[in-house]
């Protein structure tokens, strides 16, 4: 038998508990970036038509990324637009619309409802682009 | 007669402690140490990978902050700043840390001299990994503080056990290791030449974590010297507050603490916060912020400040742990020797693990268990 294997059974069961925390910090250390991503953020309220409603969005505005937007009260029959984004798809029936970030600076969330009225919400520039 | 057997047995005992603490922790340890050495050193390791963060160096008090924050709300007006930073190594680029509207922390990079924008870098980089996962693991601060600062107590173990178990070890400051005879006496001479001369380091090391864990559990200095309120306003940073005004400020601390280094300034969180200049002055072993003015945001009128000098024992110290822990007080001049120091004790953790495989391979080699070769 090696030394090495000697040495690592010497450990016993205290290997384990040394592996644990190190193992465990270096995962959580993997997962802390994309968890921002996953984070869903309060963007403040706009009065859209005679309601007041809320914006959430998870992810990054930066070209490539998905931007997940949602409004509370959930809306069906509004239309989202990013500024920023390549395409406007409609919510899905729980107010959730997801955009495929392609440009590059402002991304400005817009909603417009049925009647008309509208609302927007300025999330700022990219910090990753060149603006 | 009955005295050399109970010596013997006495230095068994301690050669059995210094190696079983060794052994048994040795994979945590190891990870400990190893994360901490280059966290001495990360903030140069993402200095080399990020160009962003290489500037020209000019005299400390000649940093365009004002120009640097003009540029920063010119270019990101939406994003939400935290603070201007100035490490101390010349060659840094001004750090703007900002919050962005959708959850991220950014670090955005400026020129001293005139405050252009020179790019952006991610927060998660390779000082937040090192610092992170050596200081707690990644865990809660409450919770994985604690278990790395335990470590200074095997650590102080290991060196007395150490020493109890090194005969006459005065003697071996200065004893060449052999080298030549073998693996195992190469690396037995090393460790024992490593483990003398880090004595210093290793009860540094170990002192200031024991602070860091009175710390968490309860025993930090607390509040710094309060200063007067500013003026009630709307936003939590006014419009009125432009890089004229921010430059303004840093000239005000400038005159108050004459020879004051600016380092860092710190923009208000809350409606009720002030802008507070920080820097490096006259006391020695503290950390920038023992140095602070405050001042009104939207009046830039002076709020109050302290310097170093004025703050209780209790802060004091709580100051010093950092700049002992990870030999900042010098700037690069400290930080390579605590990072070689740093090298030397990762080598004592790993050396002494080599060192017990070998002795039992050689024990398991003439036909004893392993465990036998702790009683060499």
């Amino acid at each position: 038998m090696s030394a090495t294997k000697l040495y690592w059974r010497s450990m016993g069961f205290w290997k384990w508990i040394c592996l644990f925390p190190v193992v465990m910090a270096l995962l959580l250390f993997a997962a802390a970036g994309p968890m921002v991503a996953r984070t869903e953020k309060n963007q403040g309220e706009q009065q859209l038509g005679e309601q007041t409603f809320t914006l959430y969005t998870t992810g990054a505005v930066e070209p490539g990324a998905q931007l997940q937007l949602r409004l509370e009260p959930v809306v069906t029959d509004a239309s989202f637009f990013l500024k920023g984004a390549q395409d406007a798809p409609q919510m899905s029936a729980n107010g959730i619309a997801l955009f495929e970030v392609t440009e590059s600076c402002e991304a400005l969330v817009a909603v417009v409802e049925f009647q008309g009225a509208s609302a927007e919400w300025l999330l700022g520039r990219s910090i990753s682009a060149d603006c | 007669m009955a005295a050399e057997p109970e010596k013997k047995s006495r230095d068994l005992f301690w050669f059995r402690l210094h190696a079983w603490v060794g052994l048994k922790l040795s994979i945590f340890m190891s990870f400990i140490l190893i994360t901490g050495t280059f966290a001495v050193l990360s903030h140069e390791i993402d200095w080399l990978f990020n160009p962003e963060m290489r500037a020209a160096p000019v005299d400390a008090q000649a940093v365009a902050w004002g120009a640097a924050y003009d540029e920063l709300k010119h270019r990101h007006p939406h994003v939400d700043l935290v603070s201007l930073d100035q490490y101390p190594d010349p060659w840094f680029s001004i750090q703007a840390m900002v919050n962005t509207h959708w959850g991220s922390i950014e670090r955005l990079w400026f020129k001293p001299a005139d405050g252009t924008y020179k790019g952006a870098t991610r927060w998660y980089n390779v000082q937040r990994f090192f610092r992170m996962t050596h200081r707690h693991l990644m865990l809660p601060t409450p919770i994985g503080i604690p278990i790395v600062t335990l470590l200074a107590v095997p650590l102080l173990i290991s060196i007395v056990s150490g020493l109890f178990s090194y005969k006459k070890f005065w003697r071996g400051f200065f004893r060449r290791p052999r080298l030549g005879k073998g693996q195992r006496i190469a690396f037995g001479d090393l460790h024992r030449l490593a483990g003398l001369w880090c004595i210093w380091f290793i009860v540094l090391i170990a002192a200031t974590s024991i602070w860091y864990f009175i710390e968490v559990m309860g025993g930090n200095a607390g509040a710094f010297p309060k200063v007067q309120d500013p003026q009630p306003r709307a936003q939590i940073i006014p419009a009125e507050l432009d890089g004229a005004r921010v430059q303004a400020m840093v000239d005000d601390a400038y005159q108050r603490y004459p020879g004051l280094l600016v380092r860092r300034i710190v923009f208000p969180q809350a409606h009720t916060g002030a802008v507070v200049v920080q820097g490096d002055w006259t006391a020695v072993l503290v950390r920038t912020r023992a140095n602070s003015l405050a001042y009104d945001p939207l009046s830039g009128q002076f709020l109050g400040g302290y310097r170093g000098e004025e703050l209780s024992i209790h802060h004091r110290i709580s100051e010093a742990a950092d700049p002992l822990h990870f030999g900042t007080f010098a700037g690069l001049w400290s930080k390579v020797p605590w990072f070689l120091f740093g090298v030397f004790m990762s080598f004592l953790s790993i050396s002494g693990c080599v060192i017990y495989g070998q002795r039992a391979f050689k024990s398991v080699s003439r036909g004893r268990p392993p465990s036998q070769s702790l009683s060499a």
